[in-house]
């Protein structure tokens, strides 16, 4: 497969590069180790982001930011004035004809992310998105987040890593799809269960009903293992076999008759009217007979009964005379209350007229109240007894009957209510005694006249199509029957084979995902026993130890442990629990990194950022070195290129060396962000005095000063370098606006050395203008105002002289060299003592 | 073992649907025209909707399959 590596970044108004209308641009070597060195705050990680937003689409950090803080806002660099980014990267294939693919990454002012490409490549989206791979852009967060997290999420992560993340994904989805509740809630076979069992009742009692039905119309059994469609027909033939109704049944399909049309034809032909009138008089006559016969010995029950109706009247009435009338009642209550009160205590003194009794006017007063009880008494015998009375029955119920149809008014409620208020009289007595025996009268001849009345219609009527209603009903009846039992029972079969269809992808889907995970686990198994020697050896070479060995252990699912095999002798030891966090890191490093040298996809290079920070001098030392001799393309022809983004000092020295002797591409970042320019290293380092001497031209002091002072150091450290002067071990870690000093300081003591010695290569005038010239006017000019913290002083031409100084400067450690075509170049010496 | 390291993501998974089919043709046709659904990076309620899209499209064409093949894959 076709893989393809970074050759050129170049980036506009993005992040923290501002760079308007000059973008900043970065030559990416393919074979052999890119670095790029920038101090804090000068957009080394704006170049990293750049990256991720053009191949991934997105700023993890940012995305990781709440809404409110509006993410979206601070893609684009606050202070180019177009409010957009631009971001053109160049690939080149590692084919045997190498192939260039540029691509565009525009994102606009109103955030869209817009992909083209300059070399007419056919699908520029595509292409970016088959270099997202997960080895592809890596941080610190990567690897500290793979040992850190669970086995779950490291698993997949790993699978990701392996490119099996398609795979997972997909078997996640197929679990997804094939779990049984989600099965359940989306195929819904329980409900398909469920109208299968509700339809089963339906077809039994349809069935029964038809077997009563047929039996009715043909006296026949209904055999129902017999097919529907036969009885259907023996049904329509009974039916056709019936003169009146067989012009109308030319239908072959019992289904297809029309039943009310059977029923009119039937009707006319029995003269309706009359049978709808035979109709009423039979149910008038059963009305009737369920009136029945009066009760037995009636005659003397209802004597007895009003006898003793009439002797509660009289006692009733009795005793009411007795009372005085019922006004007194209330007297005499009022009295009683009076008295139990206690405001009375002389008991033989009438409260009223104030005269002696002879008897307590309390006991009086009680005998009075008593006979009001009576009373009550009396009435509510009365009102009990009359309704309990079989002439107060028997009348009611021959009220109450419509059949009966009895001309005069009621009188059996109103007798009702007289007696349960006591005020029933004799004559009603007798009336209602009279007014029964008269309805007894009116049933009996009302009886006779209906059925004389239904015994002449009957007469009339042809007593064969009565049966012959009831056939055709009992025929219509089974044709329902049928007609319902046969749908159910066909969607009972529907519902069954849908449910065996679905079942039998329930299986099916259940099985597709099993063997999906075993395919997966056995694959991911084979990539990882592929990749296990591999990572274990650079790990142990990182870290310069092989008394600690990591093993990788799927677990479950899709879980993976990370576990120490051995551990200073001992074995099977969890690794976060043991590991420090720079060996944790160079474990997560050395797996990403072996599995990026392993992985088929089209994509050909790592970036890393800052991911060292955890190491200490020796660690970085060891994994750059892993890098460059074992991982690197170039001097392994099947590795990957790398481009290692960093802000460590003593790292950028190891950079450095190495790309002086053209194994290494370095690069530093030079210039002022966010609002300013940026520019890589030597290449640039005219750009920035160029733009430190507009700055001052301009007036614009405060921002031409760090360019002044990027410059000077520039200058200072390739004299250093290029002439091989030593420094202090803890040079590169002093305070960077101490730094111009610290290089003519370290510059100054190698030269008195030399000098000392007498092996000093400059010429005499050389070192006299170092000395005596050019380090005054430097540290005068300079370091008295900028390292002392004061850099306001200077005025525009010391500026502007300063610049000129340190180029004299650094041309007193050149000389004089006849290149090829007979011209003369300056050249740095090759060391102090060496010309 | 179907799936093979030297084969793409997509080669294997025809592999894989092409071994399907010797158990039970009709459902693995179904489900290699509706396999698609379910490929790709879903999160909560992707995930759902690409189910729902899944399970629609299957019921639509187990309608139309024929009672009583042989069961299993």
């Amino acid at each position: 497969m076709t893989r393809y590596f970074l050759k050129s970044i170049s980036i506009e108004g993005f992040r923290g590069i501002n760079n308007e209308g000059t973008p900043l641009s970065l030559w990416i070597e393919s074979d052999k180790p890119n670095s790029v060195f920038g101090q804090n705050g000068l957009g080394k990680s704006s170049i990293y982001e750049a990256l991720c937003y053009a191949i991934r689409g997105d700023i993890p950090k940012l995305e990781e930011l709440q809404t409110f803080e509006s993410p979206t806002a601070y893609y684009a660099n606050r202070f180019h004035s177009g409010g957009q980014s631009t971001i053109a990267i160049t690939f080149v294939s590692d084919d045997a004809t190498p192939v260039e693919v540029g691509i565009a990454i525009e994102r606009t002012a109103r955030g869209e992310r817009l992909i083209s490409s300059p070399t007419s490549h056919p699908n520029p989206i595509e292409f970016l998105s088959s270099l997202n791979q997960p080895f592809a852009l890596l941080d610190h967060n990567t690897f500290s987040r793979f040992i850190e997290d669970s086995p779950l999420n490291r698993g997949k992560s790993f699978s990701a890593l392996l490119g099996l993340d398609e795979y997972l994904q997909l078997g996640e989805m197929l679990k997804y799809v094939s779990n049984a509740k989600v099965i359940e809630t989306d195929l819904k076979l329980s409900s398909i269960q469920s109208r299968i069992s509700g339809l089963k009742p339906g077809v039994d009692t349809a069935n029964r009903q038809a077997a009563v039905s047929y039996e009715a119309a043909t006296g026949e059994s209904l055999d129902l293992t017999r097919p529907g469609t036969e009885s259907s027909t023996t049904m329509l033939n009974t039916l056709k076999g019936i003169p009146i109704l067989m012009p109308l049944l030319s239908t072959s399909e019992l289904a297809d008759v029309n039943f009310d049309q059977l029923i009119s034809a039937i009707h006319e032909a029995e003269r309706g009217d009359e049978r709808a009138e035979l109709s009423t008089l039979i149910r008038t006559l059963t009305a009737l007979d369920l009136l029945g016969p009066p009760p037995p010995d009636s005659e003397r029950v209802y004597g007895d009964e009003v006898a003793d109706l009439n002797s509660k009247i009289d006692e009733i009435d009795r005793l009411f005379r007795e009372t005085r009338g019922p006004e007194c009642r209330h007297f005499y209550q009022d009295a009683a209350t009076f008295l139990e009160s206690g405001a009375w205590t002389e008991s033989r003194l009438c409260p009223l007229c104030e005269s002696e009794l002879d008897t307590p006017v309390a006991d009086i007063l009680a005998s009075r109240n008593s006979i009001f009880e009576e009373v009550d008494n009396e009435i509510r015998g009365l009102s009990d007894f009359w309704q309990q009375s079989s002439l107060h029955v028997r009348l009611q119920q021959l009220e109450s009957s419509s059949a009966l149809n009895y001309p005069e008014p009621a009188i059996s409620v109103g007798l009702s209510n007289n007696a349960q208020s006591g005020s029933l009289t004799h004559v009603e007595v007798r009336v209602s005694l009279q007014h029964l025996n008269e309805m007894e009268a009116h049933l009996v001849a009302s009886k006779v006249a209906a059925e004389t009345r239904k015994t002449t219609i009957e007469a009339e009527l042809p007593p064969s199509l009565v049966k012959l209603t009831e056939h055709v009903e009992a025929a219509r009846s089974f044709s329902i029957a049928t007609e319902q039992s046969t749908s159910a029972i066909a969607l009972i079969s529907a519902l069954e084979n849908q449910l065996q269809v679905l079942s039998r992808w329930k299986t099916f889907i259940n099985n597709v995902s099993k063997r999906f995970t075993e395919e997966e686990n056995l694959l991911a198994t084979n990539q990882m026993s592929r990749i296990d020697s591999d990572f274990k050896t650079m790990y142990m070479d990182v870290m310069s130890s092989t008394s600690v060995v990591p093993a990788l252990q799927r677990g479950s699912g899709d879980q993976l442990h990370v576990m120490l095999e051995e551990f200073y002798g001992l074995t099977d030891l969890s690794a976060r629990a043991l590991l420090s966090e720079s060996s944790r890191n160079a474990l997560a490093i050395s797996l990403y990194l072996t599995a990026a040298m392993h992985h088929t996809s089209p994509c050909g290079f790592v970036v890393l950022d800052d991911v060292t920070s955890s190491f200490d001098s020796g660690h970085q030392y060891q994994l750059m070195e892993y890098i460059r001799t074992k991982l690197q393309y170039g001097l392994n022809p099947s590795g990957v290129q790398f481009v290692i983004f960093s802000h460590d000092g003593l790292l950028e020295k190891y950079f450095d060396r190495l790309a002086d002797d053209a194994v290494w591409k370095h690069h530093r970042i030079l210039g002022s962000s966010p609002n300013g320019m940026l520019f890589i290293n030597q290449q640039s380092a005219q750009h920035i005095r160029d733009c430190a001497i507009g700055l001052i031209d301009a007036g614009q002091l405060d921002q031409a000063t760090p360019f002044v002072r990027q410059y000077l150091e520039f200058v200072l450290l390739q004299v250093i370098r290029k002439v091989q002067i030593p420094v202090p071990i803890d040079f590169a870690m002093k305070d960077h606006m101490q730094m111009v000093g610290n290089c003519l300081n370290a510059i100054d003591k190698a030269l008195d050395i030399t000098a000392a010695a007498g092996q000093l290569v400059l010429s005499a005038q050389q070192l006299t203008d170092v000395t005596t010239i050019h380090v005054p006017a430097i540290v005068g000019n300079w370091t008295a105002h900028y390292g002392t913290g004061s850099p306001s002083s200077l005025a525009p031409a010391v500026l502007r002289r300063v610049l000129q100084t340190v180029d004299d400067y650094a041309d007193c450690f050149r000389k004089d060299v006849v290149n090829a075509g007979g011209h003369v170049a300056r050249e740095y010496y090759r060391s102090l003592t060496t010309a | 073992m179907i799936f093979s390291e030297s084969s793409s993501f997509p080669e294997n998974l025809d592999s894989f649907l092409l071994n399907l089919r010797e158990s039970d043709p009709e459902l693995a046709t179904i489900l290699t025209e509706t396999m698609n659904l379910l490929i790709g990076t879903f999160d909560e309620p992707t995930r759902r909707a690409a189910r729902n899209r899944f399970h629609d499209a299957v019921l639509e064409k187990l309608q139309l399959v024929p009672i009583e093949p042989e069961q299993g894959s």
